[in-house]
């Protein structure tokens, strides 16, 4: 067995050699360079979970888009359903259509998601599920032979599946959110989130019918 | 301060909402209310075993006697995901969540809740007219096995991708067509049988006011029955259930009350 398969013995030699062959000077930069070495490493491993969190930010907002775009899709084939009854009442008709061309104004950049960004993408979006809401309760207590067509039935249902994702997608951004924004303002890697062009993002806060029940007034 | 105040306001919210989720057991069938018999309980879940082993496919029967103030299309959903039904590569999992009436809650709810992966074989609005057609109806004489079996009948073979919803329309038309047809033989039959009667006595045509002629006999063919259809379950492998796969739910199904 050779010497050099000791590895602590080499570590040993190598440090005392490097120790006789270094004047005070190098020690100081070699000291440098480790920090250096460990911070930059530190550095790194933090932007690295970051964009980790920061990708399933956004690959949940994909699927928020998603089950957004799909009740988008289904509002012409409401309106069109619903405009077939004489005399329907248009100020509804109207409110719906509005709301869907707001919400189409009110595109997101994806990579950023600022809390700004998010609420402003939330108010219309709660505007067109309010006019979708009120057009499907006008239309069954007004027009119940309307109701009773298996098209509009099924419409109702394909409306209703559609809330119900558009609630669980919101809830899984959230969640990915929260843990992007935990791991960006947790003490140490707070302080290079900014550096990294790594900002707070926004949440879906909880509609308002379910918000009803607590009412405060922020006077502070 | 403000923080805080939201914080405390988030949990409030979150609180009152409440959130139904019964402990996971392996087993696919899951009696809370007592309303299956432990044959029917027991034939279901070899049924659902076998389905499970020979497609992947997870199908959970859920039946409780309360969702303790939940909505029952989000617990069907919460319940799929939190226990993962399903195979986490595919996400085929269906719940089937019946909210049974009790002399305290006297009402009924049915839920099914779609995994992501049989969105496709199982839409939203197949979901509502299996409640509708197949599931209510049963429900509203407290037949919760008949239910879940009629709904199974259904979901099984469009899991497994022989059944589209567009054949089960199709299919209903039929049905539809088929009740219709022993009307639609008789009066052929009436109307042939008096062609011919007329045929055969063509001077009793215009004979409203002379009586006599002798009654001719007119034969009615023998109406086809209808058949209700006698797909029964397949009882198949005696093997315990595997565990569930860790599917993920998107929100699809639908839910209906009784």
């Amino acid at each position: 067995m050779c010497w050099w398969h000791n590895k602590k013995a080499v570590a040993a030699l190598v440090l005392i050699k490097i120790g006789t062959l270094m004047k005070k000077g190098t020690v100081v930069v070699v000291a440098i360079v480790a920090v250096v070495a460990v911070v930059a490493m530190w550095a790194i491993g933090v932007n690295n979970r970051l964009v980790t969190h920061d990708e399933n930010v956004q690959k949940a907002w994909a699927q928020v888009e998603n089950v957004y775009k799909r009740r988008m899709d289904l509002i012409p084939q409401l309106v069109s359903t619903v405009q077939g009854a004489a005399d329907y009442e248009r100020s509804v008709l109207t409110e719906v259509t509005n709301a869907r061309a707001g919400v189409e104004q009110s595109a997101v950049d994806a990579s950023t998601l600022s809390e700004e960004q998010v609420r402003a993408y939330q108010q219309a979006q709660d505007r067109l599920s309010k006019a979708v809401a009120n057009t499907i309760k006008v239309t069954v207590e007004r027009y119940p032979e309307l109701t009773a067509t298996q098209g509009f039935r099924d419409l109702q249902t394909q409306l209703e599946g559609t809330e119900n994702r558009i609630a669980v997608e919101r809830g899984r951004f959230n969640e990915a959110v929260q843990a992007y924004n935990t791991a960006l303002r947790r003490f140490p890697a707070s302080l290079l989130a900014g550096v990294f062009g790594f900002h707070k993002k926004g949440y879906f806060t909880a509609p308002e019918e379910a918000a009803e029940p607590v009412k405060v007034e922020f006077n502070f | 301060m403000r923080r805080w105040l939201a914080l405390v306001l988030l949990l409030a919210a979150a609180v009152a909402r409440a959130e139904w989720l019964p402990p996971r057991l392996d087993r696919l069938v899951n009696d809370y209310s007592g309303v299956l018999s432990a044959e029917q309980a027991a034939g279901l879940e070899r049924r659902l075993v076998s389905f499970a082993d020979s497609t992947s496919n997870q199908v959970v029967v859920v039946i409780t006697p309360t969702l303790e103030g939940d909505d029952e299309q989000s617990a069907a959903q919460r319940l799929g995901e939190r226990w993962g039904v399903g195979q986490s590569r595919f996400d085929n999992g269906l719940v089937i969540l019946i909210k049974s009436k009790t002399p305290d809650e006297d009402w009924g709810a049915v839920a099914l809740a779609t995994g992501y992966g049989v969105e496709g074989a199982l839409p939203d609005v197949f979901c509502k007219r299996i409640i509708d057609d197949r599931m209510l109806p049963a429900l509203g004489e407290g037949d919760y096995y008949g239910a879940v079996v009629a709904a199974l009948d259904v979901v099984e073979p469009a899991m497994r991708g022989e059944y589209s919803f567009g054949q089960y329309r199709d299919d209903e038309r039929r049905a539809a067509l088929r009740a219709l047809l022993p009307l639609i033989v008789f009066f052929v039959a009436v109307i042939v049988a008096l062609v011919l009667y007329y045929k055969k006595h063509p001077d009793q045509w215009n004979n409203t006011g002379r009586g006599g002629g002798g009654g001719g006999g007119i034969y009615l063919g023998g109406f086809p029955g209808s058949f209700g259809d006698g797909r029964g379950s397949s009882g198949g492998s005696f093997g315990g259930f595997g565990g569930f796969g860790g599917g993920s739910f998107g929100g699809g199904g639908a839910s209906g009350r009784f």
